[in-house]
């Protein structure tokens, strides 16, 4: 389902070259929950980037799905993302001038649905997430766990094959940690979703089928 | 939809923002528009000047004489009567005198009141069409007879006789001549300068410097032509038919030699014919108004686009995300141009209502020729007030500038890296 071949990810400035990736090879097949760990700056992250075709690979190809994103347009690599893929954040980012219904309606503006379909399915996963009685809440007015929450219905808005989650609770109490890892968790075994996780947790690493490590861009395990 | 709520919403979320984008594009709308009507003021049909797009104009004139000496003023009743008056082409020949200062009128036994006074000949009611309250214009045949008749407007009725209505042949003074109300009519606004006045009385009852009114004007000597043409395509026509009788009239006063200047003008050559030994430059007066604009427009732009760079820069974030869920490029910059759209319209609006408030306010110091006479809201006529074309106009110059102030903000956003937008 997911390939990383040969990966390679540089950042270069005018002074210094900073190596993130180095000859990365994965398979994830699908339906697999797969955690990734390693300390920080070990390249994480920018691996997530690149499965979630929010970032390009300096070398190697990714292949999700059968379909290449290399030489893939910016509508195509869009579009593809719209559909194939949620992405949950450490810092939930929803947008904060959206109320909680429209910040999971947006990825359903972009895949063209109309605005009752949109309002029904964005009903459906805020009421799977536990959130529907929050719909018309600022994201201001929810604490952390409801935020991610919010998060996770709009990840699943689309009803991506993959879900990438980065840190997804990170920012959270152990409590609400909980919470959204057994949510993650429904998610991969009720729905066969496959979710790539990048955690610190060992704890909630070992909860997933296979621990990908990491160190200095390498991958080690 | 969800771009326009969310839209506002940013617009809630950042009044001080919001609030100085829209009132930059709201003041520029507002001086345009402003600018626009002063000058609209001058040239559009409105009012009882309901024709001056099919009317033609000669006030001035130089006299050249045989040992080069020249004289040069406003038109004379000689040229009037042997030149422009035996013209075929045009539909009607108005003759009035230019804007005189205030005369004495009062009815007998009363007190002395002030009033603007303006000698013209029966055709001036056709080029210029009054609305009458009481009575009618007076005829040729009456102005032929030297009749002393007037038309009054109502407030001067009510200042002379108390009342302005059932007046019709009731007498008054003027300059202690007696005169007789022939008609009465609604005030005619200051703004339009070739119909105003408060009395109207027959050019031939104004012989010269030795009638009432002949201590402010002698006709013989400042009069105006009014050639109200069938339509504008017409004009050609009378400036040929007018060039070659002036060629004969220049004939019939040989030596000396007659010049008009390029006249008749056109509404907008004749409200800027200054000078009586000039012909203006209508090119340097629409490049004057083109500076104008472009630096009522540039100023808010430049603020705009800097505003508009400093918004989308707290909106990075927002971008990132909307990306990463599969927004476009284009979709960016789509949303972006939204917002522009809607900034535009509430400036827009805001705008209007601000160069309403400002032109009631002040028209005295904004309108021309209008220093000597208070403009109050009833003589600022609604199609002045409100053109739908120079609104239409001054909306689309600063959309498109709004645009222009956003596109490259809007384009350097949508292609801003995703990864960077959401650290």
């Amino acid at each position: 389902m997911i390939e990383l071949k040969e990966i390679g990810k540089v950042f270069r400035t005018s002074e210094i070259e900073t190596v993130a990736l180095d000859n990365v090879n994965i398979k994830i097949n699908k339906g697999e929950f797969v955690a990734v760990m390693g300390p920080s700056g070990c390249g994480k992250s920018t691996l997530l980037n690149i499965i979630g075709m929010l970032d390009k690979p300096t070398s190697g190809t990714v292949t999700i799905n059968g379909t290449s994103g290399e030489g893939m347009k910016d509508s195509e690599m869009a579009a593809f993302r719209n559909s194939t893929i949620g992405f949950i954040f450490q810092s939930f980012h929803l947008i904060q001038s959206l109320n909680v219904i429209d910040n999971v309606e947006m990825p359903l503006l972009y895949a063209g649905m109309s605005a009752k379909e949109r309002r029904k399915r964005a009903e459906e996963v805020l009421r799977q997430v536990g959130m529907s009685h929050r719909m018309r809440h600022m994201p201001s007015q929810l604490s952390g766990g409801q935020c991610q929450r919010v998060a996770i219905a709009r990840a699943m808005a689309c009803n991506p094959e993959i879900i990438l989650a980065d840190e997804p609770t990170g920012n959270l109490d152990s409590k609400m940690s909980a919470e959204i890892m057994q949510l993650l968790l429904d998610l991969n075994e009720k729905e066969g979703r496959t979710i790539v996780m990048v955690t610190h947790n060992e704890q909630q690493a070992r909860q997933a089928h296979r621990i990908i490590r990491f160190f200095d861009g390498r991958q080690v395990e | 939809m969800n771009i326009i709520k969310q839209t506002l919403t940013n617009m809630r979320q950042q009044p001080l923002l919001t609030g100085l984008t829209i009132a930059g594009t709201a003041l520029s709308i507002c001086l345009i528009m402003i600018v626009m009507m002063t000058r609209e003021a001058q040239i559009i049909d409105y009012g009882c000047e309901p024709y001056r797009s099919r009317t033609l104009y000669a006030t001035k004139m130089i006299l050249k004489m045989k040992n080069g000496g020249y004289s040069s003023g406003s038109m004379q009743m000689k040229p009037i009567r042997e030149l422009f008056a035996k013209l075929k082409s045009p539909e009607r020949i108005a003759l009035f005198s230019p804007m005189i200062s205030s005369v004495n009128v009062n009815m007998q036994g009363r007190d002395n009141v002030q009033a603007k006074a303006k000698a013209v000949n029966a055709a001036f009611f056709n080029v210029f069409p009054m609305k009458f309250i009481e009575g009618r214009a007076f005829t040729q045949e009456e102005c032929n007879s030297n009749m002393p008749i007037a038309i009054i407007s109502q407030k001067t009725c009510r200042d002379i006789f108390g009342q302005d209505k059932d007046l019709k042949g009731r007498t008054f003074l003027i300059e202690n001549h007696e005169y007789r109300v022939a008609g009465i009519v609604e005030d005619v606004s200051p703004l339009l300068t070739s119909a105003y006045s408060e009395i109207w009385v027959p050019v031939s009852t104004v012989p010269g410097v030795a009638h009432p009114l002949g201590n402010t004007v002698n006709p013989e000597y400042s009069m105006r032509v009014a050639l109200l043409a069938k339509s504008s395509a017409d004009f050609s026509k009378i400036k040929n038919e007018t060039e070659r009788a002036l060629a004969a009239y220049n004939k019939s006063i040989s030596p000396d030699t007659l010049d008009l200047m390029e006249q008749p003008d056109i509404q907008e050559m004749y409200v800027n014919r200054e000078w009586s030994n000039k012909a203006p430059d209508l090119t340097e007066i629409h490049l004057h108004y083109a500076l104008i604009f472009a630096i009522l427009l540039i100023v808010p732009a430049i603020n705009i686009a800097s505003m508009t760079q400093s918004r989308l820069r707290q909106r990075k974030e927002e971008i990132g995300i909307r990306r990463a869920f599969g927004a476009r490029r284009s979709t960016i910059l789509m949303q972006t141009v939204t917002e522009s759209l809607l900034h535009t319209l509430a400036s827009g609006l805001a705008g209007l209502l601000l160069c309403f408030a400002v032109c009631f306010m002040l028209g005295n110091y904004i309108f021309p020729y209008s220093t000597f006479e208070e403009i109050t809201d009833k003589q600022l006529d609604a199609d002045i007030l409100f053109s739908p074309e120079i609104y239409g106009w001054a909306l689309l110059f600063c959309l498109l500038l709004n645009l222009l102030s956003n596109i490259v903000p809007a384009w350097r956003a949508s292609r801003s890296n995703i990864v960077e937008a959401l650290k």
